[in-house]
């Protein structure tokens, strides 16, 4: 065997997940290999062109502080960004950028290209390369491909997406196909399976492509970015973003009769298709169908390039037959004359159970096999992304038989899907929401860098470049707290003045921060009446006013966390049986036996286990 | 683990009173009250009864003679080392003893702690454990019956609205966060403000319920208090019916409240007798007094007896005042009507007037008291069995909903309401063990349609 052959990490597929796992690896100074079907694909956003927005957006924040790649990439090729939800609170503002899909695929290509320790081949990979360990486990140690050719490695990263048996629907033809237009891979599922993995199948939509030449804009609203945006990545040095709009309209009654009279032809409606869809991301047929007294949806048409002929009508997937599509798509104003550059279609494929990986996102029972991104069936570039940074940073300390970085739901976004995939049974493909996150008034964009950089340095993924800058960034930030302590504002008849234009009075000598305190003051306001400078960037003024604004807030849901670490920090054996196990409920037994919690935390957010099982649970602990 | 003690068997008299201990003392804990030979006896020889003497042993005085069975941790009910001492019913006895026990450092059993140590030992489960609780509270359950059984069901349909609603309002807020394009936030404070304030209220109406179930659930305690020597203790025996009267009677002397259960009509009843209310000339009697104070507080009804040949006087207003700030119901009962009679008296108060040594009067007590007891207990109030774990989440939801509402009217944006509301949904679940992450998305995608 040619040792030129033989890596430390491979990494199977190069979508978001891939890219991620695979520049970790690779960073962090594991000789790596990429196995793509095609290197021209590498990074293509298949759907929508579009990173970031609520959720989605603190995930990509948290990559960047733990040196990943999608934030700097998003900012590098945004069309434009647009901070959301403002007026809501801190914990929720999103950040989201309409990008330019192809130039974000160019870099990315370019990166994982460029990329020192990093070698890309094109391959389709046939199986794995395994040995039968104690038990049933395996231990993975590479792959072959399909052209016979065996590589080497400890640790095997797969990100194959909706490629493993993948099958795409439009109306009632069917095609096998990871992508309109790409081959899908049916030999990693029977492999996966020889492994011991078990498979579940799941759908997934996408809406047609428009020709931007044959939409009336003008009988559209007009939706543009923010004229000064926020950035993703503290590595974005310059924002070079050119506000290219998208364009809002709606559907009508005409629409929906049109889907209804058409619906005998859609794979769903038909049972053609066998996977589950996402309910929150549901086809244009499933909004007429389930929620038949709206009368209108909106519709977002959105640009895919710089300067690019195809358009995305965001809200309009599905799978209905190409004239079908087309004839509904065109009762929508400004779309009267509309031609689709392709129709919309849904894809059905195999996904990994994700309840079988640790939270390491090594699968439990093949030591060296890591699965990442859509195979776990999560759903979206940003939930892949982030699955791929863990695991790829994860494989990459295996490797280097260093201790495993491990996110929790109380540090991370991140830490809570890597959670709720490993404890819950997924039936649909799963997205990341703000909800999701009992703790998301501590888990917010504008202190990712502070919970996260260094867990990016202590695993060597943080350059030293960045890494500098945080630490003048935190240097910075405690030295205007300790400024709007010390500032003090006294009721003498000038201050009082200034103040009165705040719509606020004092009576006594108060400092600064406490001032903020009121509902009614934000630290803007102060810095525009000249009580303080502007001395930080935007948002890190963010992260300063909300820990001084709602300390309130911020205390309670810090009790919350403790509350919550209670249970996390009582672990439960690895090799624990839960079956004879006294008191125990069947339904809980058998449960605990199938997820196999990592601590009595998890179990208890498995569904079927309750708080008595849990007190067995605890008992049994202590008694052994 | 410590050790501890309780009498096993119902508070009154009986043929045999059970003393249980439990603990890694359980057998040293009667060492210096048997012999040295039986003590190797039973410990040889567990699981077996064998008879012996209960001695002081300062002047070795015999007080009880009875069986006692040893059973060797872990086989016993609790899982550690038990010992149960079967001893004559009577509660002096039972009571002097579990005294002398105590003096050894074997404490007294919380209610409940017997079975909550055999559920920590892996004895039982939970619901084992639950149903142990049950079928030792089913003394009452002829009270329950009429007013609980009836609600059950209702409870968990009840709180199940109250968290849906409080769900939907969670999931509106939510979906307005998840799909800001879709979905405004207008209206959804005075939305919240009404739900906040309607559920609020329910929540209130099922703990105020409560506390009336909880004197059903326990028993209905009758306390009997009133100035020493107005004839408690014979007003007590009266109603034990004289066949079970065996308390001691000297006035001013009773330091512990004496409790025994009694029938009446169909209702059983827990009766206590207290000790005299009176400035206390002496330490002792100072506790026996603070004890009666306590009876008061934890008291169902309150049969309030003043002597008619000395008429109420001073001290006597203070206390019944002090019963009906408590807001317990309760009677006056003149007692000693077999002696002089003020009329007076007689004519200018309302109450009841017996003679407990004649029992004149006594069926005249005994319908009032039922009739007190029916209209404040077992008149439909719309109340609940709750067990503790239950009450505890559902005052903590009422907490969390009373914060949320400070939290709505400052100003704070929309997301900060969430942290009291999911605060105060969680509090509801755990009494159902839902999760309610999934729950809210659920709601989200029923009722909403969002997507891109």
């Amino acid at each position: 065997m040619p040792s030129a052959q033989t890596y430390q990490v491979i990494v199977i597929g190069a979508g978001h997940a891939g890219i991620e796992a695979s520049l970790a690896s690779a960073r962090m100074g594991c000789p790596t290999l990429l196995l793509t079907a095609s290197i021209n694909t590498i990074g293509k956003m298949s759907c929508n062109p579009a990173i970031g927005g609520p959720a989605k957006s603190h995930l990509v924040f948290e990559m960047d502080a733990l040196g990943g790649y999608m934030g700097w990439a998003a900012d590098q090729t945004a069309l434009q960004l647009k901070m959301l939800n403002t007026s809501k609170g801190p914990a929720v503002w999103s950040l989201r950028a309409q990008s330019d899909m192809y130039a974000y695929q160019r870099l990315a290509q370019q990166t994982v290209c460029g990329q020192a320790n990093l070698d890309v081949r094109e391959s389709m990979v046939l199986r794995f390369l395994y040995e039968n360990e104690a038990g049933s486990s395996k231990r993975v140690y590479g792959v072959c491909t399909q052209d016979g050719t065996e590589y080497r490695a400890q640790a095997v990263v797969l990100t194959t997406g909706t490629f493993m048996r993948g099958l795409l629907h439009t109306g009632l033809v069917h095609t096998p196909g990871g992508r309109v237009g790409e081959q899908a891979s049916n030999d990693i599922s029977s492999a996966l399976r020889d492994l011991g993995v078990e498979l579940g199948r799941l759908k997934t939509g996408t809406p047609p492509r428009l020709h931007r030449d044959s939409i009336n804009f003008s009988a559209m609203k007009l939706e543009p970015g923010d004229v000064q945006p926020y950035q993703f990545s503290t590595r974005t040095e310059k924002l070079d973003c050119p506000n290219i709009p998208c364009h809002l309209t709606y559907t009508s009654d005409k629409t929906h009769q049109i889907i209804r009279d058409h619906l005998h032809e859609s794979p769903m409606y038909t049972g053609k298709i066998e996977g589950t869809g996402p309910r929150y991301c549901p086809s244009i047929e499933d909004k007429v169908v389930k929620f038949a007294d709206k009368d209108r949806h909106q519709i977002f048409i959105e640009p895919t390039g710089r300067d690019h002929v195809e358009m995305y009508p965001s809200g309009f997937s599905t799978s209905l037959p190409a004239e079908a599509q087309l004839k509904a798509m065109r009762t929508l104003p400004g779309l009267e004359q509309v031609e689709f550059v392709r129709p919309g279609y849904a894809v059905e494929y195999d996904f990994v159970f994700p309840h079988q990986l640790k939270n390491t996102f090594e699968l439990q029972r093949v030591e060296g096999l890591y699965c990442a991104g859509q195979i776990c069936g999560t759903s979206g570039y940003e939930e892949a992304a982030a699955q791929g940074l863990y695991a790829g940073i994860n494989a990459a300390l295996k490797v280097q038989s260093k201790p495993a970085m491990v996110l929790t739901r109380d540090s991370a976004y991140i830490g809570c899907m890597i959670d709720d995939l490993i404890t819950k049974e997924i039936t649909e493909p799963y997205r990341m929401f703000t909800g999701r996150s009992e703790f998301r008034l501590l888990l917010r964009q504008d202190n990712a860098d502070i919970r996260l950089t260094s867990y990016g340095r202590r695993v060597g993924l943080v350059a030293d470049s960045q890494w500098n800058k945080f630490e003048q960034k935190k240097m910075h930030m405690q030295a205007y707290v300790q400024k709007l302590k010390a500032l003090r504002l006294n009721p003498d008849s000038p201050t009082l003045e200034r103040l009165h234009v705040l719509g606020i009075s004092i009576k006594k000598t108060h400092a600064l921060d406490e001032i903020l305190k009121r509902p009614e003051i934000t630290l803007d306001r102060l810095i525009a009446l000249g009580f303080i400078d502007d001395g930080l960037d935007r948002l890190t003024r963010l992260n300063v006013e909300t820990d001084i604004k709602y300390a309130g807030f911020v205390a309670r849901q810090q009790e919350q966390v403790r509350d919550f670490q209670q249970l996390e920090r009582i672990p439960l054996p690895a090799n624990f049986s839960y079956l004879n196990l006294t008191g125990l409920r069947k339904e809980a037994m058998q449960k605990l036996e199938k997820l196999r919690p990592a601590n009595l935390g998890q179990a208890s957010r498995i569904a079927g286990v309750n708080p008595a099982d849990l007190t067995v649970l605890m008992v049994q602990l202590k008694r052994r | 683990m410590g050790t501890i003690a309780a009498i096993a068997t119902a508070p009154g008299v009986g043929g045999v009173g059970i003393i249980r201990i439990s603990g890694p003392q359980a057998l040293a804990s009667v060492a210096p009250f048997v012999s040295k030979a039986l003590l190797s006896k039973v410990k040889a020889q567990p699981r077996t009864m064998l008879g012996f003497s209960f001695a002081d042993p300062h002047d070795g005085m015999i007080l009880d003679q009875g069986l006692l069975v040893y059973f060797k941790a872990p086989f016993s009910y609790t899982g550690e080392d038990v010992l149960e001492l079967h001893l004559h019913g009577n509660p002096v006895i039972l009571h002097s003893i579990l005294g002398k026990l105590q003096d050894t450092g074997v404490r007294l059993a919380a209610p409940g702690e017997f079975t909550r140590r055999a559920f920590l030992n892996g004895k039982m489960d939970l619901l084992q454990a639950e149903s142990v609780q049950a079928m030792v509270e089913a003394r009452s359950a002829e009270i329950l019956r009429r007013s609980v059984r009836q609600h059950q069901g209702y409870l968990s349909r009840e709180l199940g609205d109250i968290r849906s609603r409080l769900l939907e309002m969670l999931a509106r807020i939510e979906v307005s966060l998840d799909y800001p394009e879709e979905h405004s936030t207008d209206s959804l404070r005075q939305m919240l403000l009404e739900c906040v304030d309607q559920c609020g209220a329910v929540l209130k109406g099922l703990m105020a319920g409560q506390s009336k179930v909880l004197h059903l659930q326990q028993g209905v305690r009758a306390v009997i208090a009133g100035q020493p020597n107005a004839g408690k203790s014979s007003v007590f025996n009266a109603l034990l019916g004289e066949h079970r009267a065996l308390v001691a009677e000297t006035p001013g002397t009773t330091r512990d409240q004496v409790e025994a259960d009694v029938l009446i009509d169909e209702f059983r009843l827990s009766l206590v007798d207290t000790a005299g209310l009176r400035q206390a000339a002496d330490v002792v009697e100072q506790m026996g007094i603070e004890k009666t104070k306590q009876a008061l507080a934890t008291a169902s009804v309150v049969l309030y007896v003043v002597d008619v040949s000395k008429g109420i006087q001073d001290e006597d207003r203070a206390w019944i005042q002090r019963v009906d700030e408590y807001d317990i119901p309760r009677l006056l009962v003149f007692n000693k009507l077999d002696l002089s009679v003020s009329t007076q008296t007689k004519v200018a108060s309302e109450g009841i007037f017996i003679s407990a040594k004649t029992a004149s009067g006594l069926e005249t007590l005994k319908s009032r008291i039922v009739e007190l007891v029916q209209k404040n207990y077992l008149q439909d109030t719309g109340a609940y069995l709750l067990n503790q774990r239950q009450l505890g989440h559902l005052q903590a939801s009422l907490n969390d909903l009373n914060v949320l509402k400070g939290d709505l009217s400052t100003g704070h944006p929309i997301d900060l309401w969430t942290i009291g509301l999911r605060s105060a949904v969680q509090a509801l679940s755990n009494i159902s063990g839902e999760n309610v992450t999934e729950a809210i998305l659920d709601s989200i995608f029923s009722r909403f349609c969002v997507g891109k």
